[in-house]
């Protein structure tokens, strides 16, 4: 069986030490997937990680998540972080530290030539 | 002299006609076969769907696996001819994600448990851009394992 934890935090401007703390204490080798929740003005993020046997799951929860904020980006540590947040960016809009995605060139994977508008699952957009 | 320039066509060769058999299921299946389709083109890099185990390079699994489908898949890679890769696409085929958690019963916790596994693909699902994210990291990785025997 997979053992699983869970640990939420609410969102702040250090808490990027903190998770990448975490990563590192329990040698989490492998972001999975990243979840994105609106409540109302409110977004929640879950990041799924594991072990590098896939035998320890760890979840990672971060709420009160402004349409303002821009949040720190995984991606210079796990590769699949890329397509996630870009995932997470064109349909919620939230903002990250992320190379690829402030590059105003960067092609987005949800807006097509018919006129997509992004982001489309944000409400009140 | 020879034999080093034969095997840097077949590296060539080996990388330039991937044949892969896919083993999918649920919703990662859409986006495999969304990225057969005319708009992201998956023979740009050679790479052709095929039935016979014979001809088979490469197997990509997709969603969740069954234990009723398991022995399917592994008597598929049993069969498969060397050298052969995997590539594990979505949280399902990857750690059995939900369902490893709801319904262990039926559904694997991880492909990579039962066959070894080259690259994983990971997202629920991934989109279309990050398959060929895999499949290039999976063309990177035959390159070093060819250059690394000679």
């Amino acid at each position: 069986m997979i053992k699983i934890s869970n640990i939420s935090f609410a969102y702040n401007s250090t808490l990027e030490s903190k998770v990448l703390e975490l990563i590192k204490n329990n040698n989490l080798k492998f972001l999975q997937d990243i979840f994105c929740v609106q409540e109302k003005k409110y977004f929640t993020m879950t990041y799924n990680f594991y072990d590098e046997n896939f035998e320890n799951k760890f979840v990672i929860e971060i709420s009160e998540i402004t349409g303002d904020d821009e949040i720190f980006s995984l991606h210079e540590k796990f590769d699949s972080a890329v397509f996630l947040e870009r995932e997470v960016f064109e349909l919620f809009g939230v903002k990250f530290k992320n190379i690829i995605l402030n590059n105003s060139r960067a092609n987005r994977m949800f807006v097509f030539s018919e006129g997509v508008v992004s982001p489309m699952l944000r409400k009140g957009f | 002299m020879w034999l080093g320039k034969l095997d840097k066509i077949k590296t060539w060769a080996d990388l330039n006609s991937l044949w892969y058999m896919d083993v999918s299921v649920a919703c990662c299946k859409i986006e495999v076969q969304q990225s057969k389709g005319p708009r992201y083109d998956i023979q740009r890099y050679g790479m052709e769907e095929v039935r016979d185990i014979e001809k088979t390079d490469l197997m990509i699994i997709a969603g969740p696996i069954t234990f009723k489908l398991l022995p399917y898949i592994e008597d598929i890679y049993n069969k498969m001819p060397d050298p052969k890769y995997v590539i594990a696409l979505g949280s399902c085929s990857i750690s059995g994600s939900p369902f490893a958690e709801h319904a262990p019963h039926s559904v694997i916790e991880g492909i990579d448990k039962y066959i070894p596994v080259d690259v994983y693909v990971p997202g629920c699902p991934p989109r279309p851009e990050a398959i060929f994210h895999g499949i290039l990291e999976l063309r990177k990785k035959i390159q070093n394992l060819e250059s690394s025997k000679t």
